[in-house]
């Protein structure tokens, strides 16, 4: 397989770009037609998705350390759209009938042999890694809807238990996909450390032309069932436990916590919490919990009643715009947190909408807090 | 909707709010010495209207994308007809059927987009109006009570007492909402007949579309079913 070959083609079709991806799309649906189902309606987020995914897998192709993991969860996280065996040769074919379409005088036998031999490396790798999850979890879970309650205007705070019990750690998210928007998937984290029961608490919000997250908040009721994919992330979880690390390794697993959270940002951090608690509450955690109005602090009350029964645990609700606003502090999280301290030894999470994530780190960063003290989620995501 | 939806007592107006219905609703009131309306009750009616709504957008934007898929294959059925129809009989597929399908699906997507826009600018709109009315409501209830309570205090003399202080203050909250619910209906209205005339709009070309001879279903038909749900 010659790599700068292979790199160079696909610089000519990733310059075709959306189109290209179309046509792949088109050619792959026509031959089997029982693939397009597995799509939603509209393509446009997807082909984005296809032609980054690719981009990343050609542009790593001869980095192999890198490259191997990425497919590996592309593999499992393809579980749940019900892909199987069978249909990586399909996609093998449509996808080197497009290059050659476009590459059109320039294609040769050898670039469809380079292509060939790569797809034939990817595929095996991701379904390899998804026989392998196969052994050990399905290829999602379904989950009752066991509770259902609006806590304001576009907030819901639901509890669900999966039929089969799904494993995570506090901070990591999961796709859900609700049966009102088939297809559709939104990403989203639980608010509670696992428990024997399996239960998971999902917090969520209804955002401007968000289907999921419209659904779920106003139309589903107790005895629906969501399906959600495997826990994913590792950018939001806390580090691992002090017990049997070095005395420096330690030293920063002990760090006391900074939480900022803005609106249903909470729910991971919430989880986290749970998960101190559970450990034996040896880390003193600063959780600030904003919110646009004093109505939008959606979980104040079980944010206090947790704080009441772990001493090591200090909640400060922030507003940053509401007129009416009683007992809480006025401002952006951020700012209302370094009224307080300059956090220069903590480890800090933020989580909440991109503008407030990116904001915060900023603003830590400028005042001193160095970057890898600060734990966030990107808001890039490759592999879906 | 859940099938207890209707029984379980939590949503008394049912499934279909009617603008009547919204304003002959009515809220208890709760005991003196908390708020003066039953804050609970009055938010379950706001996420009904919301509910209302956030169907009609899906049921439009599903109305439409159908709509727009099947106009789309109906053109270029009509156009290609012939040609098409060998074409997507024989085993392998063409250039001209690729294209074909390409086409059909970026006017499903321009359409899907434009509805999406269009309930996204709704959404904001009923958010923007929701926090005005509410916080419009409060304002002049707090004034209105602030007035009644000094002019109680001057005038109550011996028969003066804080439970007194507090009824009068809470009538007169109470009122104050119920008459901001009044706005609230006109906006509701003023959204639902919107959504109506889009609807209408969109009923009459979809029905009948259908009406193709058994075997020569147009080439995005293929792919129907995945409107069922």
């Amino acid at each position: 397989m010659d790599v700068e070959r292979l790199k160079w083609s696909w610089g000519l079709a990733e310059r075709i770009g959306d189109e290209a991806a179309l046509h792949f799309y088109s050619t792959l649906f026509l031959a089997n037609p029982e693939i397009r189902e597995m799509f939603p309606i509209g393509m446009a987020g997807q082909r984005d998705k296809l032609l980054s995914a690719l981009g990343h897998i050609v542009s790593h192709v001869d980095a192999t350390d890198e490259l191997v993991p990425f497919l590996k969860q592309l593999g499992r996280d393809h579980r749940r759209f019900g892909v199987v065996a069978e249909h990586f040769p399909a996609v093998g074919e449509a996808l080197i009938a497009t290059l050659a379409h476009f590459l059109d005088d320039q294609w040769t036998e050898e670039l469809a042999e380079d292509w060939a031999a790569a797809f034939g490396v990817v595929a095996g790798v991701m379904n390899d890694a998804a026989t392998e999850a196969g052994q050990t979890s399905p290829p999602w879970w379904d989950a009752e809807v066991v509770a259902h309650e609006r806590r304001s205007f576009d907030v819901a705070v639901l509890q669900i238990k999966p039929h089969y019990r799904l494993p995570y750690v506090p901070g990591q998210s999961m796709a859900v996909q609700c049966h009102l928007r088939p297809r559709q998937w939104r990403y989203l984290s639980p608010a509670n450390a696992p428990r024997p029961d399996g239960t998971i608490d999902l917090h969520v919000r209804h955002v401007a032309g968000g289907q999921v997250s419209a659904a779920i908040v106003h139309s589903v009721h107790v005895g629906d069932v969501l399906r959600l994919g495997a826990a994913v992330g590792r950018r939001l979880t806390l580090s691992p436990r002090a017990d049997g690390l070095s005395a420096s390794s330690r030293a920063v697993a002990e760090r006391d916590l900074l939480m900022l959270a803005g609106g249903t940002g909470l729910a991971p951090l919430k989880s986290i919490v749970e998960q101190v608690a559970a450990e034996g509450g040896r880390r003193r955690v600063h959780l600030y919990l904003g919110a646009r109005t004093e109505r939008d602090l959606y979980d104040l009350k079980g944010m206090s009643q947790l704080a009441y029964e772990c001493p090591w645990l200090r909640i400060v609700p922030t507003v940053s715009d509401d007129p009416h606003a009683q007992d809480v502090a006025i401002g952006s999280v951020v700012d209302v947190a370094l009224q307080h301290d300059s956090w220069l030894n903590h480890e800090i999470f933020v989580c909440g909408s991109e503008a407030m994530v990116m904001g915060s780190v900023n603003t830590l960063v400028q005042r001193g807090v160095t970057p890898d003290q600060i734990r966030y989620e990107s808001f890039q995501r490759p592999v879906e | 909707m859940h099938p207890d939806h209707e029984g379980n007592g939590r949503h008394r107006w049912g499934r279909q709010i009617s603008v009547d219905r919204i304003r002959s609703a009515r809220f208890g009131r709760t005991t003196i010495g908390r708020r003066g309306f039953n804050e609970d009750e009055v938010t379950d009616f706001l996420h009904r209207v919301a509910e209302e709504v956030s169907g009609l957008e899906a049921e439009l934007a599903q109305v439409r994308a159908e709509n727009a898929r099947i106009k789309g294959a109906l053109r270029e059925w009509q156009s290609q007809s012939g040609e098409a129809r060998t074409l997507l009989g024989g085993a392998g597929t063409s250039m001209e059927a690729i294209n074909l399908l390409s086409r059909a699906q970026r006017q499903i997507e321009a359409q899907v987009a434009e509805t999406e826009r269009y309930c996204r600018q709704r959404e904001r709109e009923a958010r923007q109006r929701y926090e005005e009315i509410v916080n419009n409501a409060r304002q002049h209830a707090r004034e209105d009570a602030e007035r009644v309570v000094r002019a109680y205090r001057a005038t109550a003399g011996n028969q003066y007492s804080p439970e007194g202080e507090r009824a009068e203050r809470t009538a007169v909250w109470l009122n104050a909402l119920l008459r901001s619910l009044d706005a609230l209906a006109a906006h509701v209205d003023a959204t639902r007949r919107t959504f109506a005339v889009e609807v209408e709009k969109l009923s009459e070309p979809a029905s009948g579309s259908w009406a193709f001879p058994e075997g020569t279903a147009p080439p995005g038909a293929v792919y129907s079913s995945q409107y069922r749900q």
